[in-house]
C-alpha cells in the first residue's frame, strides 16, 4: 500500500516534469537535452559557490576547528533545505488536491502524510547534495584521503541531516496554514512577507564576504556559541571531521526524536488539518450600484485581479521590478562609490548611460508576467472562449497588462539613474526609450513563448507562475536577446560613439517589438484558438 | 435558432462527433442524450464556439459560427459540465465582468443579477470569493451569468449537476421561460426522467454518431425514455 502510494508521488512529480499538458504527451528530447543543460548549469554555479566558500573555511581545519568547518555546512545546507521545502509543505501536505480522495480510501492517514514526506525529503536532499558535495570535496582536496570512520559518520550524518529540518519545515508549514487561513487578507500579508524575506535574503547575500570574514576571524568565540546554542552542528561537525560515533549518535538522536514526534503529532492530526473549515469570516453581500466598463478595460480589470489574488504569480514575475527599485535605491544611497569607481575606470567613462540601459533591459528581461498569463487561465480558459470577445483582444491585453504594470517602474528607474548619474539629455532620453521598448518586447516575447509551450493541468498557481517552460524560455531568452544589442554596441561605440549604440539598440527593440506583435495577432491568434 | 449541419470533430485517429446534424428551432428545449465519451461535450462546445470542429457547418440565428464567432457568441450562453469559475474574483466581480463583456446596460445588469441571485439564493454570498464556493454555488454563478445578457440560445452541459433540488427547479422554470420568450436551449443530460418531462426534442448519440433525433413523443412512443435509449444504445 505504501509503496503504491510512494509511486503515485513519484509518477506526479516526473508527469509535471517530464510531460506536456495536451493529452499527457511524453516532451521532446530537444526539451529534456535544454531541461538537462539548465540543471548542470544551475548545479555547476550552485558547486562553484559553495565551493569557494568552503574553501576559504578550510582556515578553521587549519587551527584545529575542523568540526567547525562541518558545523558550518550544516547551518547552510539546513537553512537551504528548509527554505527550499517550507512553503511546499503546505501545499504537499495540507492543501493537496488528492487529500480528499486518499482519506476516503482504506489508507491509514499515518501512510499519505508518510509517502508525502518521502518525496519532500528527496527535494531536500538535492538541496542538501548542493552544499555538502562541495564541502566535502573541498576539505577531501584539501586534506587528502579520511578514514574509514570519518567516510561512515558522513555518508550517515548527511542521510540524517535533511531529516531535522523536515520535522522544522513540516511544523512550520502547518502554522503558516493555520494562521493563513484565518486571515482575510491573505495575499497582501504572504506577498508582503515574501517581500521582506527577499530583501534580508539580499542583504545577507550583498553581506556574505563581511559575514565569511566575520567567521573566519571569530572563529573560536563562534565554536564556542555554536557548541552552547546549536548541538546538532557540533555533534555533525565533531562526527564529520573526527569520525567520532558518539557524536554521530547524539546528532542521530537530535534528528530522529523531533522527526519522530513531529510525524506523530501530524498523523494524529492529518484528517483535522486537511479536513479543516477555514476560519475567514464570511462576507455579506449588500446590494450597491455596480461599475461598468469597456471590453478592454474589464478584460485588464481582470488580469489585475488574477496578478493581486495569486502572490506567488506576483513576486516571480515582477522580481525584475523589485529589483529595479532595489537598485534606484542602492544607486542613490551609493552614489559616490560608484561615480568615483567609475572615474577610476577611464574604458568605461562616458558609458553610463549605455551601462545603465543594459542594466534596466536585462531587470525588464526578469520580468514575465506576460509569460504564463495563458497557463494561469486553466481550467478557467472555457469562459474566454465562449465570450464574445475577439482572440486578439485577450492576447493583446495580456501584452498590455504587463506592459502598464512595468512602464512606472521602468520609468522611475531609468529617470532616477539619470538624474543620479547626472547623464546628458540624448542618453537620459535614449535610456527611457529603449527601456519602455524592451519593455514592451519582453511583454510580446512572453505572450509568444506560452503560446509556443501551453500547459494548463498544473497542480498549483505557485508550480504555474514559477515552473512554466514559458517563464523560462521568456525570461532566458529575453536575455539572451539583450546580448545582441549589447555586444554589437560595444564594437558601434568605439568606432561611432554612444548615439549610434543608442540608435541601433531602440531600433532594434522596436523592430522585435514588431516582429513580436505580428506573430502574437498572426499566428498566435490561431494557435491560442485551437487550444 | 441552431442548425448544425454535417458537424465532424475528430482527436487523433478517434471521431469524437460523425456527421451530426440537427435543428433547433426557437421556443424548443432540446435535450442531448448519450453515454459518456459519446461526444456530447464535443458537440455542445463546437456549438459554443469554443472547440473547433474538422468539417461541417453550425449556424447561430442564421449567422455561421466559422464566419461570425463573435455575432453567433453574442446570442448565445455557455455553461459547462464543471463551472471552473475564476477563484481570484468574488461572485458579484465574475457577474459584473460578464455584464461587462456582453456590454449589458447598467441598470440592466443590476436588476438582472439581483433578481437572479435573488432566485437561486447566491445574493448573501456574492462579495465571496468564488474560491470559497461549493461546486453547487459555482453552478448558480454560472447559471446566473448566463442570463444576464439575456440569450437567445442557451447551450448547457450537464446543468444540473451539484444543484439542490429548489435551486433545479428555478433553472427549469428559467429554462420553459426563455423559450416562451423564443429562445431555445440545448443541454445534454444523463438524468433521462428531466429531459422526458423537460424537453420538446430529444436527440441520443451515441460513439460520435446521431442515433435518432425528434420530438420526445416521437421518440420515446409507448415506451420511457429510459428504455428506449438502453435499446437504442446497446
Amino acid at each position: 500500500m505504501f509503496s503504491a502510494l510512494l509511486k503515485s508521488r513519484f509518477q506526479a512529480m516526473f508527469s509535471a516534469m517530464f510531460r506536456t499538458s495536451k493529452n499527457k504527451k511524453k516532451r521532446g528530447i530537444g526539451f529534456k537535452v535544454l531541461i538537462g543543460f539548465f540543471a548542470v548549469y544551475v548545479i555547476a554555479c550552485m558547486f562553484f559557490v559553495f565551493g569557494m566558500m568552503f574553501y576559504s573555511l578550510t582556515a578553521f581545519a587549519e587551527i584545529g576547528l575542523s568540526w567547525l568547518y562541518f558545523a558550518v555546512a550544516w547551518t547552510v545546507a539546513s537553512a537551504l533545505c528548509f527554505i527550499g521545502s517550507v512553503f511546499m509543505t503546505q501545499s504537499q501536505l495540507f492543501d493537496a488536491k488528492d487529500n480528499e480522495l486518499l482519506l476516503s480510501m482504506p489508507v491509514p492517514p499515518s501512510y499519505i502524510l508518510a509517502s508525502r514526506m518521502v518525496s519532500l525529503l528527496l527535494i531536500n536532499y538535492l538541496y542538501e547534495a548542493l552544499v555538502v558535495i562541495p564541502a566535502i570535496a573541498v576539505y577531501v582536496y584539501k586534506f587528502g584521503a579520511m578514514s574509514a570512520a570519518q567516510i561512515i559518520c558522513w555518508i550517515v550524518a548527511c542521510v540524517l541531516l535533511p531529516v531535522l529540518v523536515l520535522a522544522l519545515s513540516c511544523l512550520f508549514g502547518w502554522l503558516l496554514a493555520a494562521i493563513a487561513s484565518r486571515l482575510r487578507n491573505k495575499n497582501i500579508i504572504t506577498a508582503v512577507a515574501s517581500l521582506l524575506f527577499l530583501v534580508a535574503y539580499l542583504y545577507i547575500y550583498s553581506k556574505a564576504q563581511y559575514y565569511l570574514n566575520m567567521l573566519l576571524e571569530n572563529g573560536e568565540s563562534i565554536a564556542s556559541a555554536f557548541k552552547k546554542a546549536v548541538f546538532p552542528a557540533y555533534h555533525f561537525g565533531l562526527a564529520c571531521a573526527d569520525g567520532n560515533i558518539l557524536s554521530l549518535l547524539i546528532f542521530a538522536a537530535s534528528c530522529i526524536i523531533p522527526f519522530a514526534l513531529v510525524y506523530a503529532a501530524l498523523s494524529v492530526s492529518f484528517i483535522r488539518i486537511c479536513t479543516a473549515n477555514k476560519g475567514a469570516k464570511k462576507i455579506v453581500y449588500r446590494k450597491k450600484a455596480l461599475k461598468t466598463s469597456g471590453t478592454r478595460s474589464a478584460l485588464i480589470k481582470r488580469e489585475l485581479s488574477h496578478f493581486w489574488h495569486s502572490p506567488m504569480y506576483m513576486l516571480n514575475s515582477a522580481i525584475g521590478l523589485v529589483f529595479m527599485i532595489l537598485g534606484v535605491v542602492y544607486l542613490g544611497i551609493k552614489r559616490d562609490i560608484l561615480v568615483q569607481l567609475s572615474a577610476q575606470m577611464p574604458e568605461i567613462s562616458g558609458l553610463t548611460g549605455l551601462i545603465l540601459c543594459a542594466v534596466i533591459v536585462l531587470l525588464t528581461a526578469m520580468t514575465c508576467i506576460s509569460a504564463p498569463s495563458i497557463n494561469m487561465e486553466g481550467k478557467s480558459l472555457w469562459i474566454l472562449r465562449s465570450l464574445p470577445v475577439n482572440s486578439k483582444e485577450i492576447l493583446e491585453v495580456k501584452a498590455y497588462f504587463h506592459i502598464a504594470v512595468c512602464v512606472p517602474f521602468v520609468l522611475v528607474s531609468a529617470v532616477a539613474s539619470a538624474v543620479i548619474f547626472g547623464l546628458d539629455p540624448i542618453s537620459s532620453i535614449s535610456v527611457i526609450v529603449i527601456s519602455l521598448a524592451a519593455t514592451a518586447f519582453t511583454a510580446y516575447f512572453g505572450v509568444a513563448a506560452n503560446l509556443l509551450f501551453p500547459k494548463f493541468d498544473w497542480i498549483s498557481e505557485a508550480a504555474c507562475a514559477k515552473q512554466s517552460m514559458s517563464v523560462v524560455i521568456a525570461m532566458f531568452g529575453s536575455m539572451a536577446i539583450a546580448f545582441i544589442p549589447g555586444i554589437c554596441g560595444f564594437f558601434i561605440a568605439k568606432s561611432y560613439g554612444t548615439v549610434f549604440v543608442y540608435l541601433f539598440a531602440g531600433l532594434f527593440y522596436i523592430a522585435l517589438t514588431i516582429l513580436t506583435r505580428l506573430f502574437v495577432v498572426k499566428k498566435g491568434v490561431k494557435m491560442f484558438e485551437k487550444l | 435558432m441552431l442548425k448544425i449541419e454535417h458537424l465532424t470533430k475528430s482527436f487523433g485517429n478517434k471521431k469524437a462527433v460523425d456527421d451530426l446534424s440537427l435543428h433547433i428551432r426557437p421556443g424548443e428545449i432540446y435535450g442531448f442524450i448519450g453515454h459518456n465519451g459519446a461526444g456530447k461535450t464535443t458537440t455542445l462546445k463546437s456549438c459554443a464556439g469554443i472547440l473547433q470542429f474538422d468539417s461541417g457547418e453550425i449556424y447561430i440565428n442564421g449567422k455561421s459560427i466559422k464566419q461570425d464567432p463573435l455575432g453567433c457568441k453574442k446570442d448565445i450562453a455557455y455553461i459547462p459540465d464543471n463551472p471552473d469559475i475564476y477563484e481570484f474574483m468574488s461572485g458579484i466581480q465574475y457577474l459584473n465582468f460578464i455584464a461587462d463583456i456582453y456590454k449589458t446596460e447598467k441598470s440592466k445588469r443590476e436588476e438582472r443579477i439581483g433578481k437572479y441571485s435573488d432566485l437561486f439564493e447566491l445574493t448573501s454570498d456574492l462579495a465571496q470569493p468564488v474560491s470559497s464556493y461549493s461546486h453547487g454555488m459555482k453552478q448558480k454563478l454560472a447559471l446566473i451569468s448566463a442570463f444576464i445578457h439575456e440569450p437567445k440560445l442557451l447551450i448547457m452541459d450537464e446543468p444540473f449537476v451539484g444543484l439542490d433540488p429548489k435551486a433545479a427547479f428555478t433553472v427549469k422554470e428559467l429554462m420553459r421561460e426563455l423559450c416562451s420568450n423564443g429562445g431555445a436551449i440545448f443541454f445534454s443530460t444523463h438524468v433521462l426522467e428531466v429531459a422526458e418531462k423537460l424537453c420538446d426534442s430529444i436527440a441520443i448519440i451515441k460513439s460520435g454518431k446521431l442515433i435518432v433525433s425528434g420530438p420526445t413523443a416521437e421518440v420515446k412512443g409507448n415506451e420511457s425514455l429510459e428504455d428506449v435509449f438502453l435499446e437504442l444504445v446497446e
